[in-house]
């Protein structure tokens, strides 16, 4: 009976975790259920149609493909994304995104960037399209590739780019990225793939120290208008947001910024013009946008949200103005990073607090793209803190608009700006997915039991060495002060916020001062181990070492300049770098690759003679 | 965890149907042929070995929990256990996940009460040290090198601790033989023992010890399997040139759109 219940037990688990995860995504979920970034909008003059990239939850982003008929509601066209990212490396093996759009002559131009497998950097690829739909992509891709000079300001990736057709030419200004410092380059093409005229230097650089944009730039959108170009920037920068803590949050605004010639720009001085989060100055605090519920549920919007009502401790209350550069007085100590929960687009405070001039989540927008429609101007943009934490997380698209592009605004006003485009229908497949999680927690509490059962086990051993005064007793004496002084201290400085001082020394010193040192310590021994397993082993005796000598030295040799330096004057593919890189990606993968699938079948044979209840287990002369 | 794509769920039922054909097959009385893997022919040697010298061998199933890898690691060192109840020799068992400690110490001690010699079971031979790689290598280690272990088997996953595990065993003179599916570490462990099986060999070792129909059956199933593996990645090399070769002229890319997929 025992046995019997057993097996049912394997088997509809296992049933379960087939169904579960076996099956396709696409049996019940579109390619961008986890993340809707990288809006890029065609505007025709009666429909709009956005191209965005998709994220799939542990997957490669895609790149899909929604209409619209005002901007503001879309249809999703491509439930399975449109680009794909390529099965060999053509510039997008790992991912395609932050699309860029042109239409011109007829033909839809795409410049997206692709995640390089050999290179493993972003960089932009090109395709184009007759339909919108169905895409070629550029032979020659990736077509903008990151510089390969070290220390360049475009070294290390290439994040986006935004073109226009002016003067029979593509003109592209692109995110250059060295470190994590964005700033922006151009280039000219006659044909969109070809990019060689490409200015050296970035032509709008990140701000200097303490202003908004100061940590990089990291989208653009360019128009051009009459005989001006027109740019709109995201700038980054770190703001101490709480006064109380020492922590930088980022926070990202829009610039603005104009070009006669497309080569020098000037920024706007009253950059930025658009944020979704408002520092105020003089607090460090971040205003709402601008919706403050007190406690009671009543909600207090003043003026259409131009103001927000501040209630703080002591029956004292502020009216503050969002965006402007008053100063909000100082509301006293308690009162700044009361963390409350959000749900939707109000924010709780908890019971027994005055609604609190928190540190809301902060709205970074992340990407962006600027059309003028008539004599308005629209803002599509993405971010992670749109739409209703009741529902999943991620990045979604808002649309702001402006009669001049210069003031922006949001729909619904005195609200987080509304949603246009959201994620993709989740990809699971069956009921069983909600109770996935409630699953996973009971196997944590088997696995803490477990844990308990581990430690009865060292406490026994050690225990009896202690008793007996087995030689190096004093060892296992040390394995119970240690683990209960380690404990305490961690209980102790977990648990509770306030805890005295030595309690924060005493948890660093044993973390941080003595545990981690100690795990590092053994990670360095393996400098000496792999000395002397290697003299011990390596030695030429037959052809098979001998060709193993000889690849491990080019790889060794490829990963330092002098390997360079030696084959300085050899045809490329013969220098040592080149040979190097062949040997681990092309011909070492290989030899991975085809263990893994072995390694891959033979799993899946075990688990089948698990889940069937055919795997004898250790008792070779019984079932289990 | 990601999602099956349809051809990956297609290859799974292929899979699936080829192991349970040949499982039942088997049990229908065909002789299946294996040929001999060094390192397990070596368990029997190593473990006379250890019974001559009079030490304990040491038995490691590596980092991980309850799984396919581990359940195989721990099969081998029933086998194991079974010689060891029979020549009175010790097996210590370092454990670095709580979830496999009581599943080892209940099979080394079924072991040895199935073999006649319950009294040779002593708890403390089954010894959970930690979860933490570092702290796992240096219980080990001084494990190893403190009872004078005779042989070590290291069967299981490992992380960079395998190389000092390796190292010290060599140091002490065990016989070392290995066994891992994790490709990044059989290069330290062909440096520092004897016997070393890659990948699918740890899978192959219950087959092979237990001569059991259903594990024959599968392994050969699993050979089939890889068959079908390398039979679609020459067509794909194949497509792949035919479609570089002559471009937009004729499709070729259905092949790789459809492992895409």
């Amino acid at each position: 009976m025992k046995r019997r219940l057993i097996w049912w037990g394997t088997f509809l688990g296992g049933l379960y975790f087939f169904l579960e995860f076996v099956l396709p995504a696409e049996f019940g979920g579109d390619f961008d259920d986890h993340t809707v970034t990288a809006p890029a909008v065609v505007y025709d003059g009666t429909k709009f149609r956005m191209w965005y990239a998709g994220y799939p939850e542990d997957r490669r982003s895609y790149i899909g493909l929604a209409t619209s008929a005002d901007g503001q509601h879309w249809t999703k066209e491509t439930p399975r994304g449109l680009i794909r990212t390529s099965t060999f490396n053509r510039g997008d093996y790992y991912g395609a995104e932050a699309p860029c759009v042109l239409y011109q002559r007829g033909i839809y131009h795409m410049w997206y960037v692709g995640w390089d497998f050999k290179e493993r950097v972003h960089q932009l690829c090109y395709a184009q399209s007759r339909d919108g739909y169905r895409w070629e992509k550029c032979p020659l891709n990736p077509v903008v590739t990151v510089s390969k000079e070290p220390g360049k300001w475009d070294h290390s990736a290439i994040e986006g780019a935004s073109v226009i057709w002016a003067d029979g030419a593509f003109h592209m200004w692109y995110v250059g990225v060295l470190g994590s410092v964005g700033q922006v380059g151009y280039a000219v093409s006659d044909d969109g793939a070809n990019w060689a005229n490409r200015q050296l230097e970035p032509v709008l650089h990140n701000g200097e120290n303490g202003s908004w944009d100061h940590e990089g730039i990291t989208a653009i959108s360019v128009l051009r208008q009459g005989d001006r170009y027109r740019m709109w920037y995201l700038g980054s920068t770190k703001e101490q947001l709480d006064p109380g803590k020492e922590d930088q949050s980022e926070i990202v605004r829009v610039g603005y910024a104009e070009s006669k010639d497309g080569y020098t720009w000037e920024k706007h001085p009253g950059n930025p013009v658009f944020s979704l989060s408002y520092p105020v100055q003089g607090t460090g605090l971040v205003a709402l946008q601008p919706v403050v519920e007190s406690v009671g549920g009543s909600t207090e919007v003043v003026d259409e949200g131009r103001y927000v009502l501040v209630k703080l401790p002591k029956g004292k209350q502020t009216l503050l103005t969002v965006g402007s550069q008053e100063q909000a007085p100082d509301p006293g100590p308690g009162c700044v990073s009361r963390v409350a929960a959000w749900v939707g687009d109000f924010l709780f405070a908890s019971r027994g607090f005055v609604a609190q001039f928190v540190n809301p989540p902060l709205r970074n927008p992340e990407t962006l793209c600027v059309v003028k429609v008539g004599e308005e101007y629209k803002l599509w943009f993405s971010s992670a803190e749109l739409g209703s934490f009741k529902k999943r997380a991620g990045k979604r698209i808002a649309v702001a608009t402006s009669k001049d592009g210069l003031h922006w605004q949001t729909e619904p006003k005195g609200h987080a700006p509304r949603v246009v485009l959201d994620l993709g229908r989740p990809s699971r497949s069956t009921y069983l997915t909600k109770a996935q999680s409630t699953i996973g927690d009971w196997w944590n509490y088997a696995a803490a039991f477990a844990v308990g059962m581990g430690l009865i086990n060292l406490s026994t051993m050690h225990g009896a060495n202690v008793r007996r005064r087995k030689k190096g007793w004093g060892n296992s004496l040390a394995f119970f002060v240690s683990v209960i002084l380690m404990f305490a201290v961690t209980l102790w400085y977990k648990q509770w916020e306030k805890h005295p001082q030595f309690i924060t020394y005493s948890f660093n010193a044993l973390f941080w001062y003595v545990y981690n040192p100690l795990g590092s310590t053994m990670f360095s021994l393996l400098a000496c181990y792999l000395a002397s397993a290697s003299y011990r082993a390596m030695r030429i005796r037959n052809f098979e070492s001998g060709l193993l000598m000889v690849s491990a030295l080019i790889i060794m040799l490829g990963q330092v300049p002098t390997g360079a330096w030696f084959t300085r004057n050899a045809p490329s593919y013969l220098q040592i770098p080149t040979l190097a890189k062949w040997i681990l990606y092309v011909g070492g993968n290989a030899a991975v690759r085809a263990v893994g699938f072995g390694s891959f079948v033979g799993g899946l044979a075990i688990s089948l003679r698990i889940w069937l209840g055919l795997e004898r287990g250790a008792f070779f002369d019984a079932k289990v | 965890m990601e999602h099956a794509t349809v051809t990956v769920l297609v290859l799974i039922v292929i899979f699936s149907s080829a192991i349970l054909y040949k499982i039942l097959s088997a049990h229908a009385g065909k002789e299946i042929f294996i040929r001999k893997i060094p390192g397990i022919a070596a368990l029997d040697e190593a473990m006379g070995r250890a019974t001559e010298m009079g030490r304990p061998i040491v038995f490691s199933p590596g980092l991980g929990g309850v799984g396919q890898v581990q359940l195989a690691a721990i099969a081998v060192m029933a086998y194991l256990a079974k010689s060891a109840a029979r020549f009175n020799t010790r097996i210590l068992v370092p454990i670095s996940d709580p979830t496999l400690y009581p599943v080892a110490a209940e099979v080394l001690r079924e072991t040895y009460h199935s073999e006649g010699n319950p009294e040779l079971y002593d708890p403390e031979d089954v010894r959970f040290f930690s979860g933490d790689q570092s702290v796992f290598a240096a219980a080990t280690c001084g494990m190893i090198e403190r009872e004078r272990a005779a042989a070590n088997f290291m069967f299981g996953s490992y992380g960079f601790e395998s190389l000092l595990l390796a190292e010290t065993g060599q140091r002490c003179g065990c016989i070392q033989v290995a066994a891992t599916v994790d490709m990044f570490q059989v290069p330290f462990f062909i440096c520092t023992c004897d016997y070393v099986m890659i990948g699918e060999e740890l899978y192959a070792a219950s087959a092979y010890l237990s001569r059991n129909p259903t594990y024959l059956g599968s392994l050969v199933a699993q050979d089939m399997g890889k068959a079908l593996i390398m039979l679609m990645i020459i067509i794909g090399v194949v497509a792949t040139g035919l479609a570089v070769h002559y471009g937009a002229k004729v499709d070729f890319n259905w092949f790789t759109a459809l492992l895409g997929k």
